[in-house]
Parts: structure tokens; sequence; C-alpha cells
């Protein structure tokens, strides 16, 4: 067999069964006329055909039964119902462009929907100062204030009423203000079931109405100043809301106010205070004591410190919970204790003689002095020191505040603790420098022709360099602002009394 | 056209139309026949397996997912569960006796080429007796078993010449 065989034989093979183009037949019928063996081959391959007929029609039978029984399949029970194809297996037959297509219109429509919840349907955003004169015309305001400082949330609710007064409740104590008596005021202790009441005829130095706290006035005081805008909708709660924002301000840098408003009742519902700078952080910069100070050694970060870190960028003051015109029992803003409850102390006041307010009004560098020089003794045993400048020394106060206040109890208390010791010594090394700083000054004595007196010079004297502590009898420190004023002495038991002369004066 | 016929068969048998599969099963049932004796040589086997096939395929129907490829999907089932049923009889029973079962009396000749046929590698011997037993369609084997007809003209090319070699084979040795 030659190639040409070779090449005639796929030829008969392809004819079996189906006609060959015209040129190829002509081609393979003149090789077949000389060439015995393909001719054979041929007739081989006609005869497997007609067998394989053969074969196939053995089964004509066996095919008729089986087309027969799947024609009655279904009637029969032998085919059951296909199930229902799944949800993924219907999405899987979407063509994918039309998935693509598909999944784009849904995203463009829960963006809309949600669009459309977060306030769009409200309409207009009102005007901050109309919502300022919609809530101040509510006579019950109720809210929750929780502040941000040294490491904790604290929280406290204020209950106001315009026309009887307001409840502030710190949780373990409770101030309660009365118009009825506005220079009155009534804390209770609920778990001790004290109270103590101050009653003054006149508004005193250290007391405080409440009326600064009404959320409506600040609000209004804010926005004097501010002037709140509108910057964006958001959902808060379930309810649409509307922020309005003031600041950053150049002058108190990066603090943010920030008023959300229901869009539905048109009353702030959340007050924000953002600043960056919170009153001493995770790492204060006070005498560079750092909440690690108060870890144990080598031990990580650990979570329950007792310290609730500040991520700069969250707002410091959060006002949350506004109740607007809530029903109010306006016995809670009553001044008369409730029952069962005893007297810790009351205080009747009377501030008609404003020169004897003068008198009594404890001048704040000689109460920071004290503070620091209470501080001191506790650091550093019982010796006064040679100078009151050592309250600025970082490099020796802070291993003593930390010496003092690490102890095994919680680390954060005891940093929180450290910091209050720390800014007692800081405000003392405040106020000497203050004091000397106002001596120095070039206009310091002189009164000018409008009788200006602040710059007046302070005269005041430490004599307690290596005193001991604990003699009531010895003046350690003394400040007279003003010789207007009374002096304020310190005695080396730290005990601060006025007198009308300086204890020099006294000794001449 | 039949792509677009068992398309259509298909979604009606999926909303529950019993004429849809009645139409769809008879369709197939002779290709499946083909299929099934192809692989385990046994008429009543056969018939078993295809009746078998249909109903998996039914109940299975929901899983297709391109209904155009019903007839290679149908086919594939059939296919797997010949082989199984093979795999099961030679576990059980060592190598199954193909002639018991065949209640016609053979020819020499007949009994030769099935005997061949046996030898022949299974995928030239299915598109064989599906062409032979569906009609001598090259296009109903094609779509049948998802290839091109050139494709299926190049099996049944070859599936002759190693046909007619093992015959011949056989011939010679009885000679």
């Amino acid at each position: 067999m030659n190639s040409s065989c070779e090449e005639m034989r796929l030829r008969i093979e392809e004819s079996i069964g189906r006609p060959l183009p015209p040129d190829e037949r002509e081609m393979l019928e003149r090789h077949l006329a000389h060439c015995g063996s393909c001719r054979g081959y041929r007739e081989a391959l006609l005869r497997d055909d007609s067998l394989l007929d053969e074969y196939a029609s053995r089964h004509t039978e066996s095919v008729g039964r089986v087309e027969e029984e799947a024609a009655r399949a279904r009637a029969a029970g032998i085919v059951t119902a296909p199930r229902r194809p799944t949800v993924s297996q219907r999405l899987a037959r979407i063509p994918r462009f039309a998935r693509v297509a598909a999944a784009v219109a849904a995203a463009l429509a829960i963006v809309a929907t949600v669009d459309f919840i977060r306030g769009a349907y409200y309409g207009p955003i009102p005007a901050f100062a109309a919502v300022l004169e919609k809530a101040g015309k509510a006579e019950n305001v109720t809210r929750r204030v929780r502040t941000w400082a040294l490491g904790e949330w604290r929280t406290r609710t204020y209950v106001i009423n315009r026309s009887h007064g307001s409840r502030i409740d710190w949780g373990d104590s409770v101030l309660v203000t009365n118009k009825e008596k506005p220079f009155h005021s009534l804390m209770l202790y609920p778990a001790r079931k004290e109270f103590t009441s101050w009653q003054a005829s006149v508004a005193g130095p250290s007391f405080d109405t409440g009326l600064d706290e009404n959320p409506v006035e600040r609000l209004a005081t804010w926005h004097k100043k501010w002037n709140f805008a509108f910057v964006r909708r958001a959902r808060y709660h379930g309810k649409s809301v509307a922020i309005y924002e003031g600041g950053p301000f150049p002058q108190r840098s990066k603090v943010k106010f920030s008023t959300w408003v229901d869009l539905h009742t048109e009353l702030p519902v959340r007050v924000e205070i953002t600043n960056s700078l919170p009153r001493y952080s995770a790492d204060s910069s006070l005498y560079d004591l750092r909440l690690a100070d108060f870890l144990p050694p080598g031990s990580p970060r650990a979570k329950h410190t007792g310290w609730v870190d500040f991520r700069e960028g969250e707002p410091a003051v959060i006002e949350d919970n506004f109740e607007w015109n809530a029903p109010l029992d306006t016995s809670l803003l009553s001044l008369d204790p409730p029952p069962g409850y005893t007297a810790k102390s009351i205080r009747k006041v009377y501030y008609a003689d404003f020169g004897e307010l003068a008198r009594t009004f404890i001048p704040a560098e000689a109460d920071m002095i004290r503070a620091a020089l209470t501080e001191w003794i506790s650091l550093c045993g019982n010796t006064f020191p040679a100078d009151l400048n050592v309250f600025a020394d970082v490099d020796k106060m802070k291993p003593r505040l930390v010496a003092k206040y690490n102890g095994n109890g919680v680390p954060g208390d005891e940093y929180r603790a450290a910091i209050h010791g720390a800014g007692r010594l800081k405000f003392g090394a405040v106020a000497v420098e203050n004091l000397e700083r106002s001596k120095e000054h070039p206009y310091a004595g002189r009164r000018g022709a409008t009788g200006d007196t602040s710059r007046a010079i302070p005269e005041f004297s430490y004599v307690g360099a290596g005193c001991a502590f604990g003699d009531s009898t010895k003046p350690i420190f003394w400040l007279r602002r003003d010789k207007d004023e009374s002096y304020w002495i310190i005695y080396a038991d730290l005990h601060m009394v006025p007198s009308e002369t300086s204890p020099r004066m006294r000794q001449k | 056209m039949e792509k677009k016929s068992d398309e259509v068969l298909v979604a009606a048998c999926l909303r529950g139309e019993t004429r849809a599969f009645a139409e769809l099963g008879k369709g197939y049932a002779r290709r499946l026949y083909a299929i099934c004796l192809a692989i385990v040589d046994n008429a009543a086997d056969a018939e078993d397996l295809t009746q078998e096939t249909l109903v998996r395929g039914f109940t299975e129907l929901a899983s297709l997912k391109d209904h155009t490829r019903f007839g290679p999907w149908i086919a594939a089932i059939a296919g797997n569960l010949s082989r199984d049923l093979l795999r099961k009889r030679m576990n059980e029973k060592g190598p199954l006796a193909h002639e018991m079962d065949c209640p016609n009396v053979e020819s020499e000749r007949l009994m030769d080429l099935r005997r061949a046929l046996r030898e022949l590698p299974e995928q030239h011997r299915i598109p064989l007796l599906l062409y032979y037993l569906d009609g001598h369609s090259t296009e109903s084997v094609a779509a049948t078993l998802g290839i091109s007809t050139a494709a299926v003209h190049q099996r049944l090319s070859r599936a002759r010449r190693e046909l007619r070699s093992l015959i011949e084979s056989k011939e010679v040795r009885d000679e």
C-alpha cells in the first residue's frame, strides 16, 4: 500500500454514509479502477456498515420500548417534577452585563433611598435661628452631658424648667436650684441620704444659679459669636437630622461646636464640642507624667487601666438624650430636702456688704501657693522649700509625684491623682511667676488718670525656707494684692487667715 | 433548531409542563439508549439505564445552567450511570456475560462485530453506535455529544478503520 492508497483509504472511510465532493469522488473512482486492494477495503467497510445497521436494527425493539417509556414517564410518575431552580441558579442564567447593570441600578436606588431617608423628605433645612426660637419656647428641657477629662467620661443629667429652676444630677450628688429663691441651692447626696443647703441673699462669687446651663441660651450665645451654619444631613437614632457647625476658631485652635437638629421636630438632639487638646491625655505634658509611669514595669498597655484614651478629632463634650417639653414633676425642683434626708450643712450667707465680700475673698495666688505648699509637704517631708520656684522643677518633682501616687491600685486612678497633685504644684509655680512678673511691670504701682488699680504692686513674702511643718504660730508666707485689700497669711501648719496687718508689721 | 427546541422544552419542563417532559424524553431516549448500550453492551441494562438517566436528568434539571446544552449534559449523565453500573457489576460478579442476555440468535459475523466493538475505545464506540442507532445523523451525534460535526466525521472514520482492523485480525486468527 503506497501513500496514494493511504490517502484514498481515508477517502473511502469518509465516503461511508455520506457522499464525497464530486472531484474527490472522481479521484477515488479512478484509483479504485486500478487498485484491487483499495477496492477490497471499501467492500469490507461497506460490509461492516451493513453489519452495524443490522446490529442497530436488532435493538429496534429496545429503542421502541425506551421511547415509549419516556413518553409515558411523566404520567406513570417515573419522572419526578424537577426542583425549582435556586435564586443563585436563576441569577447565573442572567447575562453578565445585565447583572452588572442591575447591580449598578440597585446601588443607585440604595443611595437614593438612603438620601431620601436621611432627610430629603423633610425638604429645606431650617435656619439655625429658627431652631433656637422654637427651642426657646420649650418649658422643660432634659439632657445628658458627657465630658471627657483625665481619661474618663463623666456624665451628668440636666433638667431645666424655665419657670421653676434646674436639677443637675452627677449620679452621686444632685444640685437643685429654684427660681422662687434665686440665690438658694440644695445639694443632695442620695447614697448617704444627706443634703447641704446654701441660702444666700445675693449671688456670691462661687454661687451658680444654673442659668448658664440652659442649653438654648448657651446655643444662642454660641450662634451669636460663631454663626452656626448647616453642613450636612445625617441619620441619628432613626431620625433625620441636620448638622450645624460653628468653628474652628483661630483664637481657640481646632475647637468646633456642632449641633444636630431633628428635621422632623426642628429641635436639637445632640451637641458636640470637639477639641483636639483635651485636658491631660494619657501622655500629659504636666510634669512629663505618663500613664505608663503608673503601669506595672514591663507590662504592655493593658485594656483595664481605668483610663479611656481620647482620640484626636473626637468630641470631648457630648450632650444628648434631649427631651423637649417632656412631662416634669416640679417637686424635683423643690428646695425642700426629700423625706428621710438629714442635713449635712446649712449655710446662710448674706452678701449685702461688698467690703466684707472683698475681705473674705481669698486671692487666687495665695490659695494656689498654699495648695502647692501642701502638696510639697506631702511629697518632700516636713521641711518647706528653700525657694517657691522649686514648684516648677520637673526633674525634681516628677519622680516624687510618681513615687507618691504609684501604688498597687488602678493605674488610671493613680495617674489622675498624680495629675491633680502635679496641678497643685504647677498652679503654685504659676502664682509665684505671676506675682513676680506683676511686681516687675514698668507701670506697676502707678495709678493713671483713669484710676486703674489693676497694676497695683502686690506685696508678698516667703519666709518658710527650711521651716518645719506644723507650727500654727509661725507665718511662712503672706500676700496682699493691693494696699486696699487684706493680707492673707499662711502659717507653718498650712492654715491661712486674713489679716489687716502683715506679720512683719506686727513684729515691729 | 434543535438547540432552540431543547432550550424551549427545558424551560417548559422547569415550569412543570407535562407534555414537555414527554417530548424531551422521547427525543433523547434513543440516543441515551445508544450511549448506554455502547458502554454496557447489554440491551436490558441499557433500557434500564436510559430510564434511570431520564429520571435523574429531570430531577436535576434545575441545576442545568445552559439550557442549550441539555444534550451533552444528559449524555454525560447516561455515560456516568453506565460506567457506575459497569464498575458495580465488575466488583460483584466479574466481567459481564454479554452474550448471555441477547435473546436473538446472532450470526457469527455479528458476534465478531460485537467483540470488535467492545475492544473499540469508548470515544469511538459511542459516536459509532449513536450514528447507527439514531438514523445516521452526524448532526444529531454532534449535538448529543456537544462536539462539532467535523469531529464526529473524524471519530466515525477512525472508528470504522479500527473496527475493520479488529475484525480482520479476528478473521486472520480464525484462519
